[in-house]
């Protein structure tokens, strides 16, 4: 009894015994514009373990040492980066600086981590060279917004003029605006916008495309983006339009947000009429729909009383003070009668047809067995 | 039998309560250094070139766990017996039964893979390679070695940074829409396993691990097949999860 004891007290004790198995190390980037000869030791942090090894990987590793390993002793250690007069290839050069676990066993199968802190080193084109962005925004009728012309020099020389005309197609393909951008200086190795205002309330809700034609120094370049101006208004885009006489059937309605704003609250009417005479009337449950979305709004109705035949149906939306309304036909038929699977299948020739086949291959059993003795 | 006294038993539990304490002591010191570590140390730069300008950026920290870290299916045999020829351990069981397919009762069935979570401040790139390839791990050219990356969380894997965010599954989403860094970004169900010494072999599995605490782990269950004229004794294979800072 005492060696049960004190067997469980020492998995008792090893169930404490929390066993870590993270690798961290901070910093977690390194971003460094290059310069002729730059030279910079870093100092990172991990934890502090015996069994953690530093390697260095990358095209450009062989300009990044490790200068000092404290790992064992305080989780430290320092990497100097120390880079050539001349880097050939221009852009973003990287080298991983990482950590890996190193001794570790136990099992089958075993997972060792390793975490890399990727050091880049961004190495300016020849000439004039420019990384050009577009960005443009959905909006409503009644807001403004920013077009946006983000131009990255990452060349080795100024741009001294760079500008921007955007062109506003509507969905037919018609330009109906152009805009103007200030022109501006971007010196090396830094970034600039050009910046415009849009108001759409020139215009009618619905898609649109626009045109950068972005021009800097004796260059060009043309990007283009899609954004849609909203309304406030939801479209019912379809609905049930068959029902069974005497069962209660699922009614949905699916509609869809052209407003670049959620919408709260939003439910449906639905009226059924036969003839000029309404003969029923029913509600859904409430629902909002994000900027764009589509959705499906259910309700159950059972057409009690109702015969066959077409009847006419009034659905209105209501939302935030607004309406929409379509009004269309549905039809009421009766169920046909359900046929069971045994019935379906089971039927008095499909069963002469088996058991024809069942006594075939019962003769040629026969006939083989005879054959062989 | 010898009757334990009471007093042996509140020896025990007073050790018990003092190894307890002591290790969450022990474990709360750990959390305040790594925070120290994090968020406190001065990072040093001391450029040694005197008109350099370079403009330097340095972000956060990065950091991967693995809270299921070793997989271990004992010792056993082909259940050439029983008429099979190979011998497959599963981490993840397919067919809902619980055994270890064409293998002795020697096998543990081990039903829980490996499970990685990004737990640093950052999204992380992740790549995966073994240090063995079937073969060497096995000994013989007819054993198979697979990985099976999912997701342990949902939302856990979206495609890389720049493009759509749009949630990835890392054996089934496509390679087109998966919107890693090269070709083979996001793999297949149980594909064999990419080995190497170096990190040339690695295979990206998930371009981009999120940290945020609901979705950030992703598991990696394995399937072993021995063939039964396999070489015997101890086979040991290393799994290597690399994480790298999303830029």
């Amino acid at each position: 009894m005492k060696k049960n004891l004190i067997l469980i007290f020492i998995l008792l004790v090893m169930m404490q015994i929390g066993v870590v198995n993270a690798i961290r190390i901070s910093p977690s980037s390194i971003k460094i514009d290059f310069q002729p000869n730059y030279e910079e030791t870093f100092t990172f942090h991990t934890e502090r373990a015996e069994n953690i090894g530093v390697y260095i990987e990358g095209g450009l590793a062989e300009y990044v040492t490790v200068e000092e390993d404290n790992i064992a002793k305080d989780g430290t250690f320092i990497i100097k980066v120390k880079l050539p007069a001349e880097i050939e290839t221009p852009g973003k050069n990287r080298v991983l600086v990482g950590l890996i676990e190193k001794g570790r066993g136990g099992g089958t199968v075993t997972g060792i981590a390793s975490i890399r802190t990727p050091i880049d080193i961004k190495v300016p084109y020849p000439g004039i060279y420019a990384q050009i962005g577009f960005n443009v925004h959905d909006l409503n009728i009644n807001e403004t917004a920013n077009f946006v012309v983000t131009i990255n020099n990452l060349g080795k020389e100024d741009i001294t003029n760079a500008k921007a005309v955007i062109d506003i197609f509507d969905s037919n393909e018609r330009l109906v605006e152009k805009l103007f951008t200030q022109e501006k200086k971007i010196k090396a190795n830094t970034q600039e916008n050009l910046v415009v205002l849009f108001d759409p309330s020139k215009h009618t809700a619905g898609q649109y495309k626009a045109i950068a034609h972005v021009t800097y120094d004796d260059k060009s370049k043309d990007l283009e983006a899609n954004f849609k101006i909203g309304i406030l208004n939801v479209k019912i885009i379809n609905y049930t339009k068959i029902f069974f006489k005497d069962e209660i059937s699922k009614f949905d309605i699916e509609i869809e947000s052209r407003w670049n704003s959620k919408i709260n609250d939003i439910f449906g009417e639905v009226k059924v009429f036969n003839n000029t005479k309404e003969v029923s009337s029913f509600k859904t449950v409430s629902v909002s729909l994000e900027p764009w979305e589509k959705k499906i709004i259910s309700t159950f109705w059972d057409p009690e009383g109702l015969g066959e035949g077409t009847y006419n149906v009034e659905i209105t939306l209501f939302y935030e003070g607004q309406t929409t309304k379509i009004t269309e036909k549905i039809e009421i038929i009766v169920l046909k009668e359900k046929i069971s699977f045994f019935k379906k299948y089971f039927t008095t020739t499909n069963l002469l047809i088996a058991a024809v086949l069942l006594l075939i291959l019962i003769n040629i059993i026969i006939l083989v067995r005879k054959r062989k003795k | 039998m010898n009757e334990v006294s009471n007093r042996t038993i509140m020896v025990l539990l007073v050790a018990t309560i003092v190894v307890s304490l002591g290790g969450t002591f022990i474990s709360l010191s750990a959390v305040n250094n790594r925070l120290t570590s994090i968020g406190l140390a001065p990072i040093t730069g001391f450029a040694t070139v005197p008109n350099a300008t370079a403009t330097v950026t340095i972000v956060g920290a990065s950091s991967i766990f693995f809270s299921q870290a070793t997989v271990a299916f004992g010792s056993g045999s082909v259940d050439t017996a029983g008429g099979f020829n190979n011998c497959t351990l599963s981490t993840l069981d397919q067919n809902q039964e619980g055994a270890n397919s064409g293998c002795s009762s020697g096998f543990l069935e081990v039903s829980n893979g490996f499970t990685i979570e990004n737990d640093g401040n950052t999204n992380l790139s992740v790549e995966l390679r073994t240090n063995q390839t079937a073969e060497q791990f096995i000994g013989i050219g007819s054993a198979l070695f697979l990985w099976n990356v999912t997701v342990n969380e949902s939302g856990s894997c979206v495609n890389k940074s720049g493009t759509n965010r749009d949630v990835v599954e890392p054996n089934t989403t496509s390679s087109d829409t998966c919107g890693g860094s090269g070709p083979n970004d996001c793999g297949a169900i149980f594909e064999a396993v990419s080995a190497g010494a170096t990190s040339a072999a690695n295979k990206n599995i998930c371009p981009s691990l999120l940290f945020k605490d609901t979705s950030d782990a992703l598991n990696i269950d394995i399937n072993i097949s021995i063939p039964s004229d396999a070489p015997t004794g101890a086979k040991l294979v290393g799994l290597i999860v690399t994480g790298t800072t999303e830029t």
